[in-house]
């Protein structure tokens, strides 16, 4: 435990967002802070080639239809 | 009660000497179901304690992170956006937030840079994370050159390197001052990376986050909940790859202790003919069988889950190394906290050890029904 203190101390002095789990790419490095069409990063056909992608799973949202917030109300 | 348990001793000491005399074969089951109890396990303590850890560890991560995306990408984020941000009730403070990747072609690893809130150190220095000053052999008192964006050369003096226990989130960062931020990727004043809020009362956190997209359409807010959301889905241990691959391998299992379990054989057979026919009732050939299972199945549960916890929790977890790692050269040596389900435990143990002990249970029952006589022919 107190190692989680320290690293709970460091998050929030650097406000950090992300494990550094998966340093291969942008969109695995910070999961949290990927946006929408990161596995697409380069062309719509471009497949996620990274092989940590496919060790976790993609963020929630991906799954849910994209609806705006205005839309939404 | 002393002669029901004196009855069960003796059964299991027939049952523990009757499987010795098929030493291969149940050394060879053995050894197959404690690899999938291991393999399992380790799937779910790994998952389950990272995702605790990524719980308890990333709650001081900031209230919102406000991002604005162009053509759907993440784009830099113009200092101007603070202003309409601040004034939103409920927001207490903001802050521009300068982060970036860094490739560096000597190691071939990517490196996050960041500029802390309070950098002591001051321009032309640097603190590394442990795990950049492993990879480039630099300690404190080094000096680290990185390439600006218009090729000309950063030199940066290593202040002091972060803790090796910290590495689970800082193996990667380089933190240095804004006026070397600003010269190594030419970020202008009028821009960040993103801007953090602070909010007062933590209920309106999901408020905030619409106000923010109604003001500033092209903004993308985080919110700490998300973040936390994030790492409690991406680890499901149900999802990813090596679930899919962990299938073929239990259903592999399933069919060999099927056939195991369930097919006896001649000399089985043979075995309680002889039984029966010196006197044992159906009822303890059932009670021998059912000790038999559960010998074998709760040494390979007890031996697999005491392996996992070590592959897991003392030695890193060599055996996903790979899959983690992935092509990133710089990767986290941590050792996670021990954070243990007693539900997963409980659901891993019903779902090997008894459908194995009552899979072995049936046939035999049909074999101890039969006349003696017949079975020994």
């Amino acid at each position: 435990m107190p190692s989680i203190m320290e690293k709970g101390r460091m998050v929030k002095a650097l406000e950090l967002t992300d494990l550094c789990l998966f340093t291969e790419a942008r969109y695995t490095r910070h999961i949290t802070q990927a946006d929408l069409n990161t596995p697409f990063q380069d062309h719509p056909m471009s497949l996620e080639h990274f092989p940590s992608g496919s060790f976790i799973m993609p963020p929630e949202n991906i799954f849910r239809a994209y609806v705006p917030q205005q839309a939404r109300k | 009660m002393g002669p029901w348990i004196e009855k069960q001793r003796n059964i299991l000491d027939f049952t523990l000497a009757s499987l010795l005399r098929r030493k291969g074969k149940n050394a060879a089951l053995l050894l197959v179901y404690t690899f999938i109890v291991f393999v399992l396990a380790s799937v779910m303590f790994f998952t389950h304690s990272i995702k605790k850890e990524a719980g308890l560890v990333l709650q001081g991560s900031p209230d919102i992170i406000v991002q604005r995306t162009v053509a759907g990408r993440h784009d830099l984020i113009p200092a101007s956006y603070l202003g309409p941000l601040t004034k939103i009730r409920g927001v207490a403070s903001g802050r521009i937030r300068l982060w970036g990747y860094y490739f560096d072609p000597i190691t071939g690893a990517n490196y996050t840079l960041l500029v802390p809130e309070d950098f002591s150190a001051g321009a032309g220095a640097a603190i590394v994370g442990s795990g950049i000053s492993k990879s480039r052999l630099a300690s404190e008192g080094d000096v680290i050159v990185l390439r600006a964006h218009n090729g000309e050369s950063l030199v940066l003096t290593i202040k002091g390197v972060l803790s090796e226990k910290s590495e689970l989130i800082s193996a990667d960062l380089v933190l240095i001052s804004e006026p070397d931020f600003r010269k190594l990727f030419g970020i202008s004043k009028g821009h960040g990376t993103d801007i953090v809020l602070t909010v007062r009362n933590k209920k309106e956190l999901s408020t905030i986050a619409l106000k923010i997209t109604e003001a500033l359409p092209d903004a993308r807010p985080i919110i700490r909940d998300e973040i936390l959301r994030t790492y409690e889905s991406v680890f499901n241990w149900r999802g990813g790859i090596i679930t899919v691959l962990l299938a073929g391998a239990v259903f592999a299992f399933i069919i060999f202790a099927w056939d195991k379990a369930t097919g006896l054989s001649a000399e089985e057979r043979k075995e309680i003919g002889i039984l029966k026919a010196v006197g044992w009732e159906t009822s303890d050939v059932l009670l021998m069988k059912f000790w038999e299972g559960a010998a074998l199945s709760l040494s390979a549960f007890l031996t697999g889950t005491a392996l996992a916890y070590l592959h897991v929790f003392f030695a890193s977890s060599p055996l996903f190394g790979p899959a983690l790692k992935g092509w990133s050269v710089l990767y986290p040596e941590f050792r996670l906290t021990p954070f243990i389900d007693p539900v997963q435990i409980a659901t891993l143990f019903f779902l090997t050890v008894v459908p194995y002990t009552t899979a072995t249970i049936v046939p035999s029952w049909r074999a101890a029904t039969v006349d003696p006589d017949s079975v020994m022919r």
